[in-house]
C-alpha cells in the first residue's frame, strides 16, 4: 500500500475530516483558540517573558492539554463508537487493511485537534524563536510533541479496541496521559528510557541543548535519545493496533510478535543502564543497584508479564487448537500458534530477561545481584503464566476475576500485611520480609543485595516462595489443561 | 458457493454452534430458521469471519475464509438487523465512504450512488444527514451499501426488521431479483412469512445444530406431507368421494361443510385431472385450490418434533 493511499486517499480517514470538519464548530472553535494565543503572544511581550521563554512554555502546556488530553479521548471515542454500534465489523470485511483502518482512526479522530494545534505553532514559534529556548530548541521541543502525542493517539486507539464503555474509556485514557505528562518520568526516574513518556519534564530538556542522556554508553541529545525510545514504542503499538483492528477476538501481538515486543523493550532498557548515571535528588541516586538493576528488572518483569497474559489462549480457542492439530494428525498445535499454551513466550521473555538484567549487572560489576533479581522474576514469570493459564481453562468466563483476585491477594497482600507489621511492632527487617513474597519487594530486594542487612535474606524468600508457587501452580495448569482436553474429546473433538 | 464443514463455535462455556455442515449454490435465495438463540447469528458472523470459530472450515466460493482471508471477504456483502451507521455524515458520504472502502474508481463512484440510492428509492435525501432517517430508511441506506461492491454473496441478519410494508415489499423483490441474477443470498429471519416468499431453499437451526436444510419444497414434502386439494362443492358430495377413490394419488377426503380436504401427492397435472374427472362426474366445483404448509407451519411442526 503506497503512503499516499494510506495517507492522503484513506476513506476513513476522508471520513473523519468531513465529519469533524464542517465548517461551523471548526470555526467558532478556531477563532477562540487564535484568540486565546494572540492574547497570550501580547501579555508575553508586553510583560517581557519571552526573555525567559514563559511565554512558550505556557502556550506549551496548553497545546499539550489540546493534542493529548482532548486529542487522545477523541481517538479513542470514535473508534469506540465504531465499534459499540458494530459499524467496525463493516471496515474490518471491506478490502481496507487493517493499517489503514488503524491510520484512519489513528489522524482522523483527533484530526480537529491536530488542525487547532497547527494553528497555533505560528504562536509557538513567534515566542520561542526570538529568545528562549531558540529555533532549535522550538523545533526538538515540537518534534518530541508531535511524536508523543501520535503515541498517546496510538495508545487510545489500542484502549478504543478493547475497551467496553466509551466514557470510562475516554476517562481512563485522558486519566493515562495526565499520570504520564506529570509522574510517570518522575516515579521511574531509576533509568532515563521510561522518562520519555513524561512529556514537559522530557520537552523541557530537549529545548536545552547542552543536556544528554546515555544509550549504550553514548551521550546523546535528549531529543535524539527521546525519539529513539518513543519511535520504537509507537511502530510495536501501530503493531499491536494493526492485529487487533484485522479481527476483534485476536490478541494485540501474536507470540512470536509479542517476544520481538519485549526483546526491543529489553534493548533499550539495557541501552539506558550501560553507562547510565542517577541524578542526584532522585529515586535512582537512594542505591546504584535498585537504581540500575531493579527498575529495569523490573520494568522488565512487569513488560514480560504483560506480554505472557496478551498470548494466553482463552479455553475456547485452546480446546480449538487441539480439536485443529488432531484433525490435521497432530497431537497438539505448535508453541508459536495462536491456540497454543503461553509456555513458549514465558520461556522465550524469560530468556530475555535473564540476559539483560544478568548483562546490565555484569558491567556494573552487580553479577550476583543481577542473578538473583533475575531469578526470582523469572520464577515469578513461571508461576503468572501457569496461573493465568490453569485459572482461564479451569473457570472460563470468570477466569480472569478469579485472577485478578488471586493476583491481588499474592502480590498486594504481603506488603499490606509487612506495612501492618512494620507499624504495630516498629521492625521493618520483619515487614521486609514478610513483604518480599510479593515480586513487587522481592525483585526490588533480590536485586539490592549488599544495600540493606537484611535484603539476602528477604530475596531468599522472595526466590523460596517463586519458586514454591511456580512448581505448585504448573501442576494446577498441567491438571486442569488434561481434564479440559479430555472434556473436549468427549464433547466431538 | 458457500461451503461449511463441521463449523463449530463456542463461547466461553456455550456452544453456539454445533458441528454444522452446510452448502448453498449460486443463485439460492437460503433463509436460515431457528428460535433466537439457535445458533444464526454466530453462523452468520462465522461466515463473515468476525469471529474464528472453535472449528470446521468455510469456503466462499472455493476460497478457504481461514486461510485465504482477504481474498474470501471481497465476496461478501452483509446486513444486520440493526442500521449501524454513522450518524454524523450525510447519505451521499455514507455511501461514498464505503464505495471509497471497497476501492470504486472515484470516477465512477458518483453515479454508483445515484445508481443505488435509487434503487432503494432514497434518491430525494441524498443530501440529508442520515440521523434524520426513519428506522425503515436506514435499513435501506444498509441494503444500497451492501449492493455497492456488488458481491457475489450477501448476508442479511433479520433484514427486514423496522422496515414499513413499502420497503418490504421493496426488499423482498430486490432479494428475488439478485437471487435470479446468480447471486447467493443467505438471509435469516423471525417473520417466517416472508421467508416463504423469497427463499428457494430453508435451513433451520435449533440449539446451535442445523436440524434440516435443503430445497423448501422438498422439505415441506418431507415435513408435511404432499399438501391437499381443497375442493369447495356445490353438490355432488357422493360422486366426489367415488371419484377420488379410484385417484391413485389422492387419499381419503376429510369434509369441512361443504370442503373436502384431500390428501394429494400428484403433480399439477393429476390435480389438472382430477378436476376434469370431477367435472365429468357431476361434480359442481366452486373452488378448486392446492394447499401447501408455510414455513411457519413447518417451523412449528419442526420445532414441536424437536422439543418432543
Amino acid at each position: 500500500m503506497g503512503l499516499y493511499r494510506l495517507f492522503f486517499d484513506n476513506p476513513v480517514l476522508i471520513k473523519h475530516v468531513r465529519s469533524r470538519l464542517r465548517r461551523g464548530p471548526v470555526v467558532t472553535l478556531a477563532v477562540a483558540v487564535l484568540a486565546l494565543c494572540a492574547f497570550l503572544t501580547w501579555a508575553t511581550f508586553a510583560l517581557g517573558g519571552a526573555d525567559n521563554g514563559t511565554g512558550f512554555w505556557t502556550l506549551l502546556v496548553g497545546q499539550s492539554l489540546l493534542l493529548f488530553v482532548a486529542g487522545s479521548g477523541q481517538a479513542t471515542g470514535s473508534l469506540l463508537q465504531a465499534r459499540q454500534v458494530g459499524i467496525l465489523d463493516f471496515h474490518r470485511i471491506s478490502p481496507q487493511r487493517p493499517l489503514a483502518l488503524v491510520v484512519g482512526f489513528l489522524l482522523g479522530g483527533p484530526i480537529r485537534e491536530w488542525l487547532l494545534f497547527a494553528m497555533t505553532v505560528p504562536f509557538g514559534l513567534l515566542l520561542g524563536v526570538w529568545r528562549r529556548p531558540g529555533i532549535l530548541g522550538v523545533l526538538a521541543v515540537y518534534t518530541d510533541v508531535v511524536v508523543v502525542a501520535l503515541l498517546y493517539h496510538a495508545l487510545s486507539v489500542c484502549a478504543g479496541l478493547v475497551a467496553r464503555v466509551t466514557r470510562q474509556a475516554q476517562t481512563g485514557v485522558v486519566a493515562f496521559v495526565l499520570v504520564g505528562y506529570f509522574v510517570f518520568g518522575q516515579v521511574l526516574g531509576g533509568v532515563s528510557g521510561p522518562g520519555f513518556l513524561t512529556i514537559l519534564p522530557t520537552a523541557v530538556s530537549a529545548a536545552d541543548r547542552a543536556q544528554t542522556a546515555t544509550f549504550f554508553g553514548v551521550a546523546l541529545p535528549v531529543v535524539v535519545h527521546s525519539l529513539l525510545h518513543q519511535i520504537p514504542i509507537l511502530g510495536l503499538t501501530l503493531l499491536a493496533a494493526t492485529r487487533k483492528m484485522r479481527q476483534d477476538q485476536a490478541a494485540f501481538f501474536s507470540k512470536p510478535q509479542a517476544v520481538l515486543a519485549f526483546a526491543v523493550v529489553a534493548v533499550l532498557l539495557l541501552g539506558d543502564m550501560v553507562g547510565f548515571q542517577p541524578p542526584t535528588g532522585t529515586l535512582a541516586s537512594t542505591g546504584v543497584n535498585t537504581a540500575v538493576l531493579g527498575m529495569p528488572a523490573f520494568l522488565l518483569w512487569l513488560t514480560a508479564s504483560i506480554m505472557i497474559a496478551l498470548s494466553t489462549p482463552t479455553a475456547r480457542e485452546l480446546v480449538g487448537g487441539v480439536i485443529r492439530a488432531r484433525r490435521a494428525g497432530k497431537s497438539r498445535p505448535g508453541p508459536w500458534d495462536a491456540p497454543a499454551g503461553n509456555t513458549s513466550v514465558m520461556l522465550a521473555c524469560s530468556a530475555i530477561l535473564v540476559v539483560t538484567v544478568g548483562v546490565g549487572g555484569l558491567l556494573r560489576g552487580a553479577g550476583a545481584a543481577a542473578l538473583m533479581g533475575g531469578a526470582v522474576a523469572v520464577l515469578t514469570l513461571v508461576y503468572f503464566a501457569a496461573a493465568r493459564q490453569a485459572f482461564e481453562v479451569r473457570w472460563k468466563g470468570s477466569g480472569n476475576g478469579y485472577f485478578a483476585l488471586f493476583l491481588f491477594l499474592l502480590w498486594a497482600g504481603p506488603p499490606i500485611a509487612g506495612a501492618i507489621l512494620g507499624i504495630g511492632q516498629r521492625s521493618s527487617a520483619e515487614a521486609l520480609l514478610v513483604s518480599a513474597v510479593s515480586p513487587f519487594v522481592g525483585i526490588w530486594a533480590a536485586t539490592s543485595l549488599g544495600s540493606a542487612d537484611f535484603a539476602p535474606a528477604a530475596a531468599g524468600i522472595a526466590l523460596g516462595s517463586a519458586a514454591i508457587l511456580a512448581v505448585a501452580l504448573t501442576q494446577f495448569r498441567l491438571l486442569t489443561e488434561r481434564v479440559t482436553f479430555r472434556e473436549a474429546a468427549a464433547d466431538g473433538g | 458457493m458457500i461451503q461449511v464443514h463441521h463449523l463449530r463455535v463456542d463461547y466461553d462455556a456455550v456452544c453456539a454452534v454445533r458441528d454444522l455442515d452446510l452448502t448453498i449454490a449460486a443463485g439460492e435465495v437460503f433463509g436460515l430458521i431457528g428460535p433466537n438463540g439457535a445458533g444464526k447469528t454466530s453462523t452468520m458472523r462465522a461466515l463473515m469471519g468476525l469471529i474464528e470459530p472453535t472449528s470446521g472450515e468455510i469456503y466462499l466460493d472455493g476460497l478457504n475464509l481461514h486461510e485465504q482471508r482477504e481474498a474470501a471477504l471481497q465476496l461478501l456483502g452483509f446486513m444486520p438487523d440493526f442500521s449501524p451507521i454513522y450518524e454524523d455524515l450525510s447519505v451521499w458520504e455514507f455511501l461514498d465512504l464505503w464505495a471509497h472502502s471497497y476501492e470504486v474508481p472515484k470516477a465512477r463512484r458518483s453515479a454508483l450512488i445515484a445508481e443505488k440510492l435509487a434503487l432503494v428509492q432514497l434518491d430525494e435525501k441524498r443530501d440529508a444527514f442520515t440521523a434524520g432517517l426513519s428506522r425503515g430508511m436506514k435499513q435501506r441506506l444498509m441494503l444500497a451499501k451492501t449492493l455497492i461492491p456488488d458481491p457475489p454473496i450477501i448476508l442479511l441478519d433479520e433484514p427486514a426488521s423496522g422496515m414499513d410494508p413499502h420497503s418490504r415489499l421493496l426488499l423482498r423483490d430486490l432479494l428475488v431479483q439478485l437471487g435470479r441474477d446468480g447471486k447467493v443470498v443467505v438471509l435469516s429471519s423471525h417473520i417466517l412469512a416472508e421467508l416463504s416468499e423469497m427463499c428457494t431453499s430453508i435451513g433451520v437451526m435449533e440449539r446451535g445444530r442445523m436440524v434440516l436444510s435443503g430445497q423448501v419444497d422438498e422439505i415441506r414434502t418431507r415435513v408435511m406431507g404432499h399438501g391437499e386439494l381443497r375442493v369447495d362443492v356445490r353438490c355432488g358430495h357422493d360422486a366426489l368421494a367415488a371419484v377420488v377413490s379410484q385417484a391413485a394419488e389422492a387419499g381419503e377426503p376429510r369434509w369441512e361443510g361443504d370442503i373436502a380436504a384431500i390428501p394429494f401427492a400428484g403433480d399439477a397435472d393429476a390435480a389438472a385431472s382430477l378436476l376434469e374427472a370431477l367435472i365429468r362426474a357431476g361434480v359442481r366445483v366452486s373452488s378448486f385450490q392446492r394447499h401447501t404448509a408455510g414455513l411457519d407451519e413447518l417451523f412449528l411442526k419442526i420445532g414441536a418434533r424437536e422439543v418432543a
